[in-house]
């Protein structure tokens, strides 16, 4: 056997473990993790759930933040049939139970370092409603069963939740055929070898760093290190990088632009970096400027662009490259990979790939609106110049890029809809073209206009539940006195209007908002 | 001095700065020396956010350098009241 020969995720494990064995498939914060101790926890994770009667193409949450365990539960899963679904592990019980519910799951895999009260009041009976709470050190112990079931190509590996809105929750389906596509033709399109050096602090729970950082690693053997999740020091991530030796790592935009404000010239010899891949929301050329720079790199950023509905890659700028920047500043992004191919049709990009998903999961609405024939439908604004190359311009679709993490306006909408004194609302991303880059902004329309009080208070019931929901705070919460937000003949918030209005002080000179008084 | 709405902003009173710390951080309660990150669960865009609020409500310009040195409400309190003077 070959890696030429690999059809599934499990034969891509099980064939590290044979073939390097006690060679490091990870390190987490400087810990190691060998393919055969990878591979035996993800059989004694994958033996406790057969003991749990986990049935064949059953979801499990999974909601892990960044760790050796998260591997164990999501290969585990996925070894004994299952189908996993990592999801933001800050996810407030509303939205771990609205995803749970999507795709009928009954089993949720939580970190055991969780906090012993937390574990408690999730693991009661009238928190859980009916979910079963586990962790990975429940399967300690667990002898490793050889009757694993086999696992086809076309088999569901993992839903990728892109918006998880109650009624009209999308889990992205992607199969064992899907993923090993992207992972070769990311290999091809991004030059990876074996002797490649990944470091990431991404999200092990999200497409950009559980399939480039993770999965493409694997299948090559290549050294992957790996960081918590958090952003708060962007320190450790260069300490990483100079002390690896790193040549190949990744990050939105965002996350450069925080390097650049708190990082001096020369405290970091990043030189060893042959790509510092920039991607999951717009990139600046700014950006790339000052970072290289900034380090005395020379085209090694390269612009990305890619979305969970094609897998995750889709293209890339070439390394070695001096980045292409249109008249208008965009930045391309690249030539897609190979066997991918890309269109636009009235300014909207199309894709068809072996790597585009299979629709939504159990979402036959949002599915169909998904496909063209044989492509899918970005929501993504761009073209194709003469050389080839991809631009982004836009979006199409009403999604709020906040920190490298698409959330769709409407999932913060139906948060601000549900209470009581709120009459309509909208979300909008709003860049103010400073460090933080898009954030999310809220208005809403107040039933009877309210006071001050009543206003301060709204803000804090809505910031907390906004948070509860999705772990993240809104930038700005303004209320406005009713029929405020633009919409058309039919009702559909005009989102681009709206900020418009409020972005030109429109909204304001016209007296609509009520509070705050800023 | 002027804010977003033109209007002179001339004074500012530590209740005033940990009202808007609540507001943008989805806290009830908030001490003049809980920190942002450690205490009140701020992201660092939580507070580049919160910098913004204070700087359209007060009329004034915080630099991004200087983001780096506040960690409480009363820092951001008495950055305030020296940019007012």
């Amino acid at each position: 056997m070959s890696s030429e020969d690999i059809t599934t995720l499990i034969e891509m494990l099980a064939w590290r473990a044979e073939v390097s064995d006690s060679h490091v498939a990870f390190t987490f914060n400087g810990t190691p993790c060998t393919y055969e101790e990878l591979w035996r926890g993800v059989n004694r994770f994958s033996a406790y759930l057969q003991r749990l009667t986990l049935h064949r193409q059953e979801c499990v949450l999974i909601a892990m933040p960044n760790s050796a365990e998260f591997f164990f539960a999501f290969y585990g899963i996925q070894r004994a049939g299952g189908i996993a679904v990592p999801i933001f592990p800050n996810s407030g019980r509303e939205r771990i139970h609205a995803i749970a519910s999507a795709c009928q799951s009954r089993i949720v895999v939580v970190p055991a370092i969780v906090l012993a009260e937390e574990i408690r009041q999730v693991k009661g009976t009238d928190v859980s409603r009916g979910l079963k709470v586990v962790t990975v050190e429940d399967s300690q112990g667990e002898v490793e069963k050889s009757d694993f079931p086999t696992i086809q190509p076309e088999d569901v590996a993992f839903l990728q939740y892109t918006s998880g809105s109650t009624g009209n929750s999308k889990g992205v389906i992607l199969t064992h055929a899907n993923l090993l596509t992207n992972i070769r033709q990311m290999i091809v399109g991004m030059e990876i070898s074996e002797r490649e050096i990944f470091v990431s602090w991404l999200p092990v729970y999200h497409d950009m760093g559980l399939i480039l950082k993770t999965m493409v690693p694997f299948f090559l053997e290549a050294q992957t290190h790996l960081l918590p999740a958090v952003l708060r020091d962007v320190r450790p991530w260069l300490e990483t990088i100079q002390a690896r030796r790193a040549t190949f790592t990744a990050a939105p935009d965002f996350a450069y632009r925080m390097v650049l404000n708190h990082v001096q010239a020369n405290e970091y010899d990043l030189s060893s970096l042959r790509v510092a891949l920039n991607a999951a929301e717009p990139v600046r050329a700014t950006t790339i400027r000052e970072f290289e720079k900034r380090f005395n790199l020379k085209n090694v950023m390269t612009a990305g662009y890619g979305l969970a509905e094609a897998t995750v890659g889709v293209s890339m700028s070439q390394p070695g490259e001096s980045p292409r920047v249109d008249e208008r500043g965009f930045v391309s992004v690249g030539r897609p990979f190979p066997e991918v191919d890309v269109k636009t049709v009235d300014g909207e990009i199309l894709i068809k790939s072996a790597a585009n998903c299979k629709g939504y999961f159990n979402n036959p609405n949002e599915t169909s609106e998904l496909f063209q024939k044989d492509y899918i439908v970005s929501g993504d604004l761009g073209y194709i110049d003469a050389t080839g190359n991809l631009f982004i311009t836009g979006r199409k679709k009403n999604m709020i890029k906040h920190l490298g993490q698409a959330i769709a306006a409407q999932e913060l909408e139906e948060i601000v809809d549900s209470i009581q004194s709120i009459r309509f609302s909208a979300a909008v991303g709003i860049d103010r073209g400073r460090i933080e880059g898009e954030q999310i902004y809220l208005f809403a329309e107040m039933r009877n206009e309210g006071s001050p009080e009543i206003w301060g208070e709204l803000t804090l019931q809505i910031a907390g539940a906004v948070h509860t929901r999705l772990g993240i705070h809104p930038a700005r919460m303004l209320f406005l006195k009713p029929h405020a937000i633009p919409r058309t003949y039919n009702g559909k918030i005009q989102h681009f209007l709206l900020k418009e209005e409020f972005l030109s002080g429109k909204l304001k000179a016209n007296g609509l908002i009520l509070f705050p008084d800023y | 001095m002027s804010n977003f709405t033109g209007e002179a902003v001339t004074s500012v009173s530590i209740d005033e700065i940990k009202k808007l710390v609540g507001m943008q951080l989805g806290q009830r309660y908030v001490n003049d020396k809980d920190r942002f990150v450690e205490d009140l669960g701020a992201e660092s865009a939580d507070i580049a956010n919160l910098v913004a609020a204070a700087e359209e409500k007060f009329g004034i310009t915080i630099k991004e350098a200087e983001l780096a040195s506040l960690f409480t409400p009363d820092d951001l309190f008495l950055l305030i009241k020296k940019r007012m003077q």
